[in-house]
């Protein structure tokens, strides 16, 4: 029982400050719940929202969406999800990464849970709000890594495509051009080594370009004519670099140059406004400039263009190098081999017999750590994997002897290695023979450890948030399966080794455990675990299959080798650090909802006789207890927001005293109007900061509370040491408001004066004045005290403090009620009267005589007997027989349609009134409705007979009406 | 190692009915749902080995090359007898996305997140409506993982492949959405293997003995 009063505790604190958000609404989308991860993200208190219509509160939410989701859940009685990678978030919250996030704000997946109630039905959603933020920006990371890539890639491959180095550079320029949609044109000179000047190497103008705008004269060679120009170095150098404004390094603006000397050619076309360029260097030498022109607006480019134009620059510079390196390998062109020394790629390139060629680039022996020239290609890149080296050699093979029908081939080779402790990527460049040169295959190997290190990071948050939430919502799976594994490391395995069985069985039986372990940590994201018991589970199914067999010792020492329960570590320490040292430490608790509670009170109720229910449902209900502290521990806080707000300072409270285990529907209605107690004490009680220093008091105001437990009751003290209840101002003010003349007031001693605040009149809003001490709300107070059938007593000395005395009954071991038969058989004549009367229109012509038992050994019926069983408190039956016109008028007026046969419905309709007489009825006993239970109403016709040989007291009373006459009678079981 | 229980006629004719009393009320739901007719197939139980599950489902959406959208989400107990665990697998043939926005009542702009969110969103409510009737019959509630997204545009043999499979035999019950006048075909399965079988089997036996 303890353990169901602390799982319910931990389960509350759990979810209070939980770092995930949780909030229920009903069918009205009215609020329910909201914890603190809602309050504090929120700014909005559980107080303020809850009971309030989640739109009202919160109109920027999604709204058609969200109740749609919601609406799914209450019709379907099933979960719903939704993910910030579809919709990045419901509540616009900020998240705890402002700085280094590059977010604007909190990213949240979504669960939503149906919340059952005793019939099954969906009363309400629950909704749970994780923050995905850290997985959101490490996704980001990668991501914007892949892009990076992706583009270089793309420049790569066009370029692999090229063998021109003219169409190579326009693909560039039009890669450019996309990039800046304002240029009107993209221009490529190269630096020619023989003559030392600068050569048009590619010019691309851009669709929005209007050759006419240049004048008719060169508006229909100016493509043809571009390429015959050329610059001395000097000149160009100076224009695009010395006379412009340099950004950033190699990437300058030049803004309106009219005035700058030209060459003659150029001078008809140079009525270009604003250029961006940069400049193609290869080993720090100059070899050309890129130059991005607008004719018109010298304002075309800005400044954040230049950002771009870098980026731009380092992919296009490494295109550049490698369309270079490519050209050069049909050349043979030493120089140019050199230059890719710089790209911080790995080049290689061999033929038909696999072996390296004497070019390759620096980063090679980098690679490598040693010269490879002339070794095969496959025992570099897999230097220990023989059976990789077989298979590359034979798809290398195979596209070396044909060579037109490759792509297959090359799809199948392996993308990636491990060099040297490195993740390198090989790209294949198969390139086709020539007349000089056999065919080729150019490799591309590119360290890519620091993309593998982040995905492999980014996959270490998924894993641990996964493994997280999937602790908090799971703990007892979790606890169950390591308790589970442990028993298995300790003693199980040895068990298995140690049986009779044989070898093969025994390692099957060790490979199956195992499997089933890693099966179930795998469901429970426990991945570290799963991992070890992988490779584990694989050298087993290695030994199966190993032709030798195994003996017996070799197989315990081999499992005596794997540290098993090591492999637990990882992750319980995962869980330790995120859920605290005693999360998985405590004893398995069994979680039983409320709603099965009641189903198993209901159970009882109606099966177990009064007196066995007398025993057992005491310690049923126990499991619904709660302490009576814990219904008062939102006080605390309560009580220090609105110090704040008054400009006042209290100690802490601490509520002390008995932990006394209670029914917290019984008392829940009185400690939540305790609001108006405290809301009193810190309004009139406890005095300003400044008055308190004044009077000698300390500072900080004290407002304690303490409960007992003695002899069937709680009692609950209040105090506080503020001003105490000015008793005369209360006496005054019962005259001033007309409560009683002066001289009757003279004669009220001080404890009647003060029994007054609780009352309507003294404690209602708009009388209260500052006179008053204490006022707002007592009566209410009161109200609910007096339903739990409680009492209060006021001491309080002025200047000094009051004190509150609640005085609660409480029977622990709860004791029945006892029925009394009358009472309840006279409510259900009453009601009968009541019920034809009002809801039948039917003249009662008599007031029943009060029902008195007679011992009696059969009973006459009417024509027409409903018969309804009672279980739990009261055990009997309940006979309602009608006569034959009676029974037809009633249904006459309870069906909403005239219906010619009233006959066909006598059966179902009267079932139907009987139920509600009853149901009613019972009503009237609170206490004990919950404590009886009724069976389904039996009508049968009856016809006047008699029901015979019963030998019981028979309780019955006569109703006579216009329409004819209803016999109500109760027969206890014996 | 099989560790699959042999299943007894009673056993399968028992879980036939239960399917299919969960299908008939899934349908209800969601007609009321969605406000459309929604056809099901007759569901199809049997026990299916790993290496077969991919000629399967292809047999299952018909055609080599046809392209598939694919989803997948976990299911385990969170309360009752019924203590299985496994994963639903729904693969979208045929689907029009805007068919399928017009049904879910989606008034944003169709772009690919609100693409993959429907498919998340039908998925998740086709497979509850179906499993949540499953466990009730058996008086169990059942916990979701979120649904997540295998991929679009896939072919049938790239759902899922086979080394990644760490079964050898699993329970397979098949049911077959379509809907009346509008382009979407959706082939579900719930996938169970060894322990959850025996589960459900138990719990099978048990509702029997109440009967």
């Amino acid at each position: 029982m303890s353990n169901a009063t602390s799982s319910a505790k931990l389960k509350e604190f759990i979810v209070d400050h939980l770092n995930i958000g949780v909030f229920s609404v009903d069918k009205q989308m009215n609020l329910l719940l909201w914890n603190g991860f809602m309050e504090n993200n929120s700014h909005r208190s559980a107080d303020e929202v809850i009971g309030k219509n989640l739109f009202e509160m919160f109109p920027e939410l999604p709204k058609k969406w969200l109740q749609r989701k919601i609406k799914s859940v209450f019709i379907l009685k099933n979960f719903a999800f939704s993910s910030w990678e579809q919709r990045p978030f419901l509540f616009k919250f900020s998240h705890n990464r402002p700085i280094t996030g590059g977010i604007d704000s909190m990213r949240q997946d979504l669960m939503l849970m149906p919340v059952k109630g005793d019939t099954g039905e969906v009363e309400a959603v629950n909704i749970v709000l994780l923050d995905m933020t850290d997985v959101c920006i490490f996704q980001g990371m990668m991501a914007e890594t892949m892009e990076q890539m992706e583009t270089l890639d793309d420049i790569v491959k066009t370029i692999n495509r090229e063998t021109q180095l003219e169409n190579l550079l326009t693909t560039v320029l039009d890669q450019g051009l996309m990039l800046f949609p304002q240029a009107d044109n993209g221009i490529c000179w190269l630096l020619d080594a023989h003559d030392n000047r600068f050569k048009c190497a590619a010019f691309v103008n851009s669709a929005i370009f209007s050759a006419s705008e240049f004048g008719a004269s060169h508006a229909l060679t100016l493509d043809d004519s571009i390429k015959t120009l050329s610059f001395d170095y000097d000149d160009l150098v100076a224009r695009y670099t010395q006379n412009s404004e340099c950004l950033e390094e190699g990437v300058y603006i030049l803004r309106h140059f009219d005035s700058i000397a030209l060459g003659e050619q150029l001078k008809n076309i140079a009525t270009q406004k604003c250029s961006l360029s940069m400049a193609v260097t290869i080993e720090e030498q100059l070899i050309g400039f890129l130059v991005f022109s607008n004719f018109a607006d010298k304002e075309a480019f800005a400044n954040s263009d230049v950002q771009k134009l870098v980026r731009f620059r380092e992919h296009s510079m490494s295109a550049i190098s490698k369309a270079k390196y490519l050209k050069a390998i049909a050349e043979e062109g030493d120089k140019i081999k050199n230059l890719l020394d710089n790209a911080g790629q790995g080049f290689l390139s061999f033929t038909a017999d696999l072996k390296v060629e004497g070019e390759y680039s620096a980063e090679c022996r980098e690679l490598f750590d040693s010269q490879i020239e002339g070794r095969p290609f496959p025992e570099l890149i897999f230097a220990d994997d023989t059976p990789q080296q077989q298979f590359l050699t034979s798809i290398l093979q195979d596209i070396f002897t044909a060579p037109d029908n490759n792509e297959l081939f090359l799809s199948l080779l392996p993308q990636e290695t491990l060099l040297g402790g490195k993740n390198i990527s090989i790209e294949y460049r198969p390139i086709a023979a020539t007349e000089s040169v056999d065919t080729k295959m150019m490799v591309i190997l590119t360290d890519i450890t620091e993309t593998r290190m982040l995905e492999n990071q980014m996959e270490e948050e998924r894993n641990w948030l996964r493994m997280v939430v999937s602790a908090v919502t799971r703990r007892n799976e979790i606890a169950r399966a390591i308790r589970e594994y442990q028993l298995f490391c300790q003693q199980g395995l040895d068990q298995i080794l140690n049986s009779n069985a044989n070898i093969d069985a025994i390692i099957f039986e060790v490979f199956r455990m195992v499997h089933t372990f890693k099966g179930g940590f795998s469901q429970l994201d426990l991945v570290h675990v799963v991992k070890e018991i992988h490779t584990f589970e694989s050298q087993l199914s290695d030994l199966r299959s190993r032709p030798e067999p195994m003996g017996l010792d070799e197989f315990k020492q081999l499992c005596a080798d794997a540290p098993m329960w090591c492999w637990m570590e990882p992750d319980l320490s995962i869980l330790k650090e995120a859920l605290g040292e005693d999360f998985l430490g405590q004893e398995e608790m069994l979680t039983v909802g409320v709603t099965t509670v009641n189903a198993l009170e209901e159970q009882m109720l109606s099966t177990l006789s009064p007196i066995e229910n007398q025993v057992f449902l005491p310690k049923l209900r126990r499991l619904k207890a709660k302490p009576f502290k814990a219904l008062l521990k939102d006080y605390g806080d309560y009580i220090e927001r609105l110090a704040e707000e008054l400009d006042k300072a209290i100690v802490p409270m601490e509520i002390t005293g008995d932990d006394v285990l209670v029914n917290p529907d019984e008392f829940l209605d009185f400690t939540k109007s305790l609001v108006h107690v405290f809301r009193n004490i810190m309004d009139h009680g406890i005095e300003t900061i400044e008055d308190r220093m004044e009077l000698g008091k300390d500072e900080c105001g004290l407002v304690s509370c303490d409960i007992g437990h003695e002899d069937n009751q709680i009692t609950l003290r209040i105090s506080d040491d503020g001003n105490g209840i000015d008793v005369e101002s209360l006496r005054q003010k019962t005259i001033d408001i007309g409560l009683y003349d002066s001289s009757q007031a003279n004669d009220l001693n001080d404890e009647q004066l003060i029994e007054l605040i609780f009352t309507e009149q003294i404690s209602s809003k708009d009388s209260v004045n500052e006179l008053s001490g204490r006022g707002i709300g007592l009566s209410a107070v009161k109200q609910e005290l007096t339903k739990c059938g409680g009492t209060v007593r006021v001491d309080t000395e002025l200047g000094v403090g009051t004190s509150f005395y609640f005085c609660l009954p409480f029977n622990e071991t709860i004791e029945l009620p006892a029925v009394d038969v009358e009472l309840v058989v006279s409510a259900v004549i009453d009601q009968a009267v009541s019920f034809l009367t009002n809801e039948a229109a039917i003249n009662c012509q008599n007031s029943p005589s009060s029902p008195t038992p007679y011992q009696s050994e059969n009973l006459s019926l009417n024509y027409l007997t409903t018969m309804i069983r009672i279980k739990g408190l009261l055990e009997g039956v309940f006979l309602f027989s009608f006569d034959e016109n009676l029974a037809k008028a009633v249904v006459r007026t309870m069906m909403l349609d005239d219906c010619d046969d009233e006959s066909a419905y006598l059966t179902e309709v009267m079932a139907e009134s009987c139920n509600i007489i009853l149901g009613n009825s019972m009503n009237n006993f609170p206490g004990i409705t919950e404590l009886v239970m009724m069976d389904v109403p039996m009508s049968l016709n009856t016809r006047t007979s008699i029901l015979e040989n019963m030998c019981v007291e028979i309780w019955t009373s006569l109703i006579k009406t216009s329409e004819g006459n209803v016999s109500i009678s109760f027969l206890p079981s014996s | 190692m099989s560790g699959v229980p042999e299943i007894t006629e009673d056993q399968r004719d028992c879980l036939q009915e239960i399917v299919n009393v969960a299908m008939g009320q899934a349908g209800e739901s969601l007609a009321c749902l969605l406000e459309v007719f929604v056809q099901l197939s007759v569901p199809r139980i049997r026990l299916i080995e790993s290496k077969d599950i991919t000629p399967e489902l292809q047999k299952m959406i018909g055609g080599d090359d046809a392209k598939v959208s694919a989803v997948r989400q976990a299911f385990y107990r969170s309360s009752g007898r019924l203590d299985i665990q496994g994963e639903a697998l729904l693969v979208f043939s045929d689907t029009s996305f805007h068919d399928l926005a017009e049904l879910m009542a989606y008034e944003e702009e169709l772009t690919l997140n609100a693409e993959q969110e429907l498919l998340l969103d039908v998925s998740n409510i086709l497979n509850g409506a179906c499993l949540t009737g499953i466990a009730e019959q058996l008086e169990s509630e059942l916990g979701y993982s979120p649904p997540s997204l295998i991929g679009s545009n896939l072919a049938t043999d790239k759902i899922l492949s086979e080394e990644q499979l760490s079964w050898a035999e699993a329970l397979m019950i098949e049911i077959t959405y379509r809907l009346e006048n509008r382009s979407f075909n959706c082939n579900l399965m719930f996938l169970m293997t060894g322990k959850s079988i025996r589960a459900l089997l138990t719990a099978i036996d048990e509702f029997l003995d109440e009967l």
